[in-house]
């Protein structure tokens, strides 16, 4: 499949009066055209920080430091700002976790979707308009909606219409960053219905981010588990569910409260995330992780490529120092 | 009906009572002062025709020198206030207070104008630059806005004059108009009146005069308009909708629209309230650069103890500030559809 998104070696730093926050380490990733691609962590594991990253909006003090992201054989990092804005919401659109923040409180949704598509393509206001009911009706949101301002709809309307507003002009990408948390799990299932849809019938690919490990091992087709700024494991949803093999991953897929085993104990992994402007030495994980080696304490582990996957975790190569 | 509509119309009632509540005020504290007023007025060794013709001037005794009650002398007020009567003025050929009143508002309302815009233009673009570009530039609308702020009206004006008209000979020191050059009256704004006559020369002239008195009148508003102008454009800016546009790919210059926008109840706020802060700065501005407005005025009439007319020019200030919250509140409604409750 053609990959339509390549970041290699990325490095998103906050440069904050305390100190270095390492929120993006190292992180290569990519992500192809149909593509559902799951990026889980816990908070301020980093994800939201890649996915601001990858349109170069992270927020100052924060900064790219370092890598490049490749999207359709440009990099965005050496893109002027000019053509950037020209690749943000008609190229990749993005939709965030709080629909109502998300949307200008003072303008109608209907002019909203309307000066996006204006500054991005040559139609005229009826063309856009035609565009923009267009896209509305896609997301299930009936026409005589166009002139309602944003408080006066639903949480999960508001979602539709962000959804609509970022996938309106066809972009090759969408990053959705939480777009499920602030909704009930009723309202929560109809939107990921309608991003798989739009995945299907508009060949787009999907970087979805969340805390929600259960969701995305429903819902996507690979999954990019996120720990203190790093990827410790990539592969197929599938293969990720069924065998797991970064630690971090297993005690997060066992913590999942199963229904249908009732009675037992809730897992939780033990300890909390690392400071992350002194993550500790070797390997991120260490001192929460049931399976610590000596080696681990000091040595940070590279990433592996194993069974079409890629896990960052000593145990992997043999107990050996470097390896993939 | 809209909701707007509804708003509108019930906003209207709600000035009835205001201006009520207001004009009583005004009567209950003159009452409650100590002092005779007369006295103050004629002194203590006038003759008592004189003392009587001016307690029935004052509506406090009837035409055979009885004392009117305070309750039938509130009513007697209303009722006039009620027909457009603000009583006549104690001195020089007791004119209709209403009369005299109209005479210089003109004056001031230019000034005000001139002044307002330019502390707004000066505040709200600097406040958005700093808010907008943080760091430094912030810091330094910060200092600005504290500056100007502590900033005395009659000192930042002579300095003015100082350095305007007496150093540099460019502008005027004080007058609303050379002499002669007065356009004819249509609304009593010079500037606009000379524009519509078509006459220059008066438009030059009334331009040169107002420069820097509004200068200096806006400018001391300028330092609130910006600070309030900067915390709110700065707050703005941390809301996701500003990421969530930028990640649309709104350029820069439309989104600061989309900021201001956000930004401008609090603002907008401010010039409500600014705008008796104006009254008294024009009063200030007024005295410094001898222009003929109500400031001028007022304060020439509270030396004279012209007791009619100060508080018939308190009585309409009240008025004007009541109907200019008005305006700011069907404003607010309009800019912002959540309050149209």
């Amino acid at each position: 499949m053609e990959e339509i998104l390549k970041m290699r070696n990325l490095k998103a730093y906050y440069f904050t009066r305390e100190g270095v926050i390492r929120a993006v380490d190292n992180v290569s990733l990519s992500i192809s055209r149909g593509e559902l691609l799951g990026l889980v962590g816990e908070s301020g594991s980093g994800k939201s920080s890649l996915g601001l990253s990858i349109v170069r909006l992270i927020p100052p003090p924060g900064r790219i430091v370092d890598g490049e992201i490749i999207f359709r054989k440009m990099d965005l990092l050496k893109l002027p700002e000019k053509e950037l804005r020209n690749i943000r919401g008609k190229h990749i659109g993005m939709i965030f976790q709080d629909p109502l923040t998300s949307l200008d409180p003072l303008r109608k949704i209907g002019d909203q979707l309307i000066e996006t598509i204006i500054v991005h393509t040559r139609v005229n206001k009826e063309e856009a308009k035609e565009i923009a009911l267009r896209a509305l009706e896609r997301v299930g949101i009936a026409p005589d909606r166009f002139d309602d301002y944003p408080h006066q709809l639903s949480g999960g309307m508001r979602q539709r219409v962000m959804i609509a507003m970022a996938t309106m002009l066809n972009p090759d990408l969408l990053i959705a960053d939480e777009p499920t948390t602030a909704l009930d799990v009723i309202v929560q299932s109809r939107i990921m219905d309608l991003l798989s849809d739009l995945k299907r019938s508009m060949k787009m690919a999907i970087l979805l981010i969340t805390h929600d490990l259960a969701l995305v091992i429903e819902r996507s087709d690979r999954v990019a588990v996120m720990y203190a700024g790093e990827l410790c494991e990539v592969g197929s949803s599938e293969k990720v569910s069924q065998e797991p093999l970064h630690p971090y991953t297993q005690l997060l897929l066992e913590s999942i409260p199963n229904v249908e085993k009732p009675r037992t104990k809730l897992i939780y992994i033990p300890g909390s995330p690392p400071d992350m402007m002194n993550p500790p030495a070797g390997c991120r994980f260490w001192p929460r992780c049931p399976k610590v080696m000596n080696m681990c304490k000091s040595i940070p582990p590279r990433p592996l490529e194993l069974d079409g996957r890629m896990v960052r975790c000593h145990l992997y190569n043999g107990g050996l120092e470097s390896g993939g | 009906m809209t909701s707007l509509k509804v708003f509108v119309i019930a906003r209207l009632l709600l000035v009835i009572p205001t201006i009520l509540l207001l004009v009583s005020l005004v009567f209950f504290i003159m009452r409650v002062m100590p002092g005779d007023p007369v006295i103050a007025i004629v002194g203590m060794k006038a003759p008592p025709e004189r003392v009587l013709e001016l307690r029935k001037a004052l509506g406090l005794v009837d035409e055979s020198g009885n004392p009117i009650p305070l309750p039938i002398q509130y009513l007697n007020y209303l009722a006039n206030l009620f027909r457009g009567d603000f009583g006549r003025s104690l001195i020089w050929g007791k004119r209709p207070v209403l009369v005299e009143i109209m005479e210089h508002l003109p004056a001031t309302i230019e000034l005000a104008i001139a002044g307002f815009l330019v502390s707004i233009i000066l505040g709200v673009a600097l406040g958005t630059l700093g808010g907008w570009k943080g760091g430094k530039t912030n810091s330094a609308v910060k200092i600005y806005s504290a500056i100007t702020y502590a900033l005395f009206i009659p000192w930042i004006g002579m300095m003015f004059q100082l350095l305007f008209a007496v150093w540099l000979k460019v502008l005027p020191v004080g007058g609303r108009i050379d002499p002669g050059l007065e356009p004819p009256m249509i609304t009593g704004l010079y500037l606009l009146d000379s524009i519509l006559t078509g006459r220059w020369d008066s438009f030059v002239s009334a331009l040169r005069h107002i420069i820097l008195p509004s200068l200096t009148l806006g400018l001391v508003i300028s330092g609130i308009f910006s600070r309030v102008a900067r915390t709110s454009v700065e707050e703005v800016m941390r809301q996701d909708f500003v990421i969530a546009a930028r990640a649309r790919g709104i350029p820069e210059h439309r989104l600061v629209i989309h900021v201001l926008r956000n930004a401008f109840i609090p603002i907008m706020t401010m010039m409500g309230l600014q705008l008796a802060l104006l009254m008294t700065g024009a009063i200030l501005t007024e005295t410094t650069f001898s222009w003929p407005g109500m400031g001028t005025f007022l304060f020439e009439r509270i030396e004279y103890r012209d007791y009619t007319t100060v508080q018939g020019t308190v009585v309409f200030f009240a008025i004007i500030i009541s109907l200019i919250n008005l305006v700011v509140d069907i404003l607010y409604a309009y800019i912002d559809p959540r309050i149209r409750y």
